[in-house]
């Protein structure tokens, strides 16, 4: 009854027709910069923060939210037709899916992965409709020491799934905790780290920061690049629908990727890249035929582009039921929502059920949405492939630029934002990932206050960590996963980290 | 690799020091068994040390004896240096003029400058976009309610 309940209130928010508008405007843009290489989510989301001041929270969050699964539908295209991709997620896509179009079958390609993805972001939606209620029941009765093992395990696992090395990855942790420190702190009320600046007092903002990582110095890294020519590739698309013997094929592969992408997608750290990646990997590994992956086989299509959307869907549930963001876009989105003075976390689904509810009810319509977007909206899309990337990144540099300065009208955010633009792009040049460094940042308050405040409940006892068995439990696995690269590496085995350039961690 | 190893590390073992430093000053402890306000950055701040060793350590000892044209190339051709160097100014000076020009004009000369001298484009391309994006985006941004600086031009 409560589910009826629920999902009548769900689409009584999301239908209303300035809600209808702003999701849609949120996927458009999420498609968009899905299908433009060099300017991912992450960015683009915290770019268009300050335009969302005037809306209300629902308001802004349904946008904003459009873009974050949106971005995940654009991102085959590029993939598929010049085999480049549009974001970090639809990489594996490139494999099959470019073989795919060369072999004349882009439509059934692009239909599949529209399709696929439409699935897995549906199949997700209902999960976390029926899932969010209970861990967020659950969530309620975590204490301080439940709070610093969960944001201790997060950003372990953040470190051991990203990409590269691990020893870099948790350097960069290790920085963004540092960062994390500025500003007042909250138990004793002192100033740390300010170095004498007003600005920092209130602590680091995220937006600026990951508009520099994010944003900027992806620019920065692409210009002095010479200038390459992307070539669409050049064939008539047709037939989007894929065929009866296509379905056949790939509803196997539709099927595994939903679920383990959304499983996937839940685990902080993972999120849709790695939904993606390990999806290829299963049906390759399980197909009779495992030799016609990379040569176009409709399956290493399927597989990933539902994978990826079924784990940007899970990606939801960390952040709306317990508050702990899972990625770099949840991070972002978790800024928006505190700019709107609403904290996301266990007690949002009681305070503000508009909110949360109206939420999912937009993000079912928007990838009905998005279906519609990308079938019959395609050669849209494949002409704005065209613009050169010359003509394209100052439009980025004027919208970064522009963004910073709206955050709080000061020029401070902007200088903030070109430091870390340069910061961003001297570290992805020398092998440093940013992504373990937004986390953190975002995470490093959660993880101290929990620390502390449980030290001062158990008088300045330690066991209170595992004594309660939730933390206890979060804890152990956090230390496992901490130490077993260095014992795996005797055995000569190596962790199953991915170690694939992805232009932006999802 | 090496040589930007080296490098690299050695910033983070300085920055890690700044913190751990400061950290100290704020007080590790405060109370018994109860940690103060720079406990945690302490403890952070020599674990990034700590890691940042183990880069510098072996970067440091395959440097020795190798001489400086051995060391790696940071940027891959020698147009970069100049592409990246506007790109920095044209930002830099955009931050540095938007309050007293105003957003019009300041976008529109930004666009000027990076559109021609990063990645030259023909004059007339460089007008009809610059014209374009700064009047598109000012109309997105009002629209939207986003108050957007005004210069000593009144625009």
């Amino acid at each position: 009854m409560d589910l009826v309940h629920h999902f009548s209130m769900a689409f009584q928010v999301a239908l209303e027709p300035l809600n209808l508008l702003l999701c849609f405007i949120g996927v458009f843009v999420g498609t968009l910069v899905g299908v433009l290489p060099g300017l991912g989510p992450t960015a683009t989301i915290s770019l268009l923060l300050p335009v969302t001041f005037k809306l209300t929270t629902v308001q802004a969050i349904i946008m904003l939210a459009g873009i974050a699964y949106g971005a995940f539908y654009g991102g085959s295209t590029t993939s598929i037709l010049i085999n480049i991709p549009g974001e970090a997620a639809s990489v594996v896509t490139c494999i099959d899916g470019y073989q795919m179009a060369r072999r004349g079958r882009a439509g059934p390609a692009l239909g599949i992965s529209a399709f696929g993805s439409f699935i897995g972001g549906t199949f997700a939606l209902v999960l976390l409709a029926v899932l969010a209620p209970p861990i967020a029941s659950a969530a309620l009765n975590f204490g301080p020491p439940e709070f610093f093992a969960l944001a201790f395990l997060g950003l372990t696992l953040v470190t051991y799934l990203s990409s590269g090395s691990m020893v870099r990855a948790l350097m960069m942790a290790f920085v963004g905790l540092l960062m994390g420190y500025i500003g007042a702190d909250i138990v004793t009320g002192n100033e740390r780290f300010t170095f004498g600046m007003t600005k920092l007092i209130g602590g680091l903002d995220i937006v600026p920061v990951v508009m520099g990582l994010f944003g900027i110095s992806e620019v920065l890294l692409n210009i002095e690049k010479s200038s390459e020519t992307r070539e669409v590739f050049q064939t008539q698309i047709k037939e989007l629908l894929p065929t009866r013997d296509d379905w056949k094929k790939s509803s196997g592969a539709i099927t595994r990727g939903s679920v383990l992408g959304f499983f996937l997608g839940v685990i902080p750290g993972g999120g849709a890249l790695i939904a993606s990646f390990a999806s290829y990997a299963l049906e390759k590994r399980i197909a009779r035929d495992p030799e016609n992956f990379g040569k176009g086989d409709i399956r290493g299509v399927a597989g990933p582009e539902t994978a990826n959307n079924a784990g940007a869907g899970g990606a939801f549930i960390p952040l709306l039921t317990i508050g702990i963001p899972c990625n770099v876009v949840m991070a972002v989105l978790m800024g928006a929502f505190m700019v709107h003075g609403v904290i996301p976390g266990p007690r949002l689904m009681e305070e503000h059920p508009q909110l949360f509810w109206g939420v999912l009810g937009s993000m079912y319509i928007g990838n009905v949405l998005l279906l519609v977007l990308n079938l019959p909206l395609i050669g849209l899309w494949v002409k704005i492939l065209k613009i050169p990337y010359s003509l394209l990144f100052p439009l980025i540099f004027l919208f970064c630029l522009i963004g910073a300065y709206t955050l709080g009208n000061n020029t401070q955010d902007v200088y903030l934002m070109i430091i870390f633009g340069v910061a961003g792009y001297l570290m992805k040049k020398n092998g440093y990932e940013p992504a373990p460094l937004i986390l953190a940042l975002v995470l490093g308050p959660t993880l101290e206050n929990g620390f502390r405040q449980s030290l001062i409940l158990a008088n300045g006892n330690p066991v209170i960590f595992i004594s309660r068995p939730i933390s206890a439990v979060f804890i152990f696995v956090a230390l496992f996963l901490l130490l077993s690269p260095p014992i795996l590496k005797r055995f000569g085995k190596k962790r199953p980290g991915l170690l694939v350039e992805g232009k932006e961690d999802f | 690799m090496k040589y930007r190893d080296f490098v690299s590390s050695l910033f983070w073992m300085c920055f890690g020091t700044v913190f751990c430093i400061y950290a100290w000053q704020y007080g590790l402890i405060g109370g018994p068994g109860i940690p103060g306000p720079g406990c945690l950055p302490f403890i952070v701040g020599v674990s990034l040390i700590s890691l940042s060793l183990t880069i510098f350590i072996p970067a440091i000892l395959s440097l020795k004896g190798k001489r400086q044209s051995e060391k790696t190339r940071l940027f891959p051709e020698r147009d970069s240096w100049r592409k990246l160097l506007v790109a920095l100014a044209a930002l830099l000076a955009y931050g540095i003029i938007l309050e007293s020009c105003g957003y019009l004009l300041t976008s529109f000369l930004f666009m000027i400058l990076v559109l021609r001298w990063i990645e030259p484009q023909k004059w007339r391309t460089v007008l009809i976009c610059a014209v374009l994006a700064t009047v598109l985006s000012y109309s997105l941004f009002t629209a939207l309610k986003v108050e957007l600086p005004i210069g000593f031009f009144g625009i």
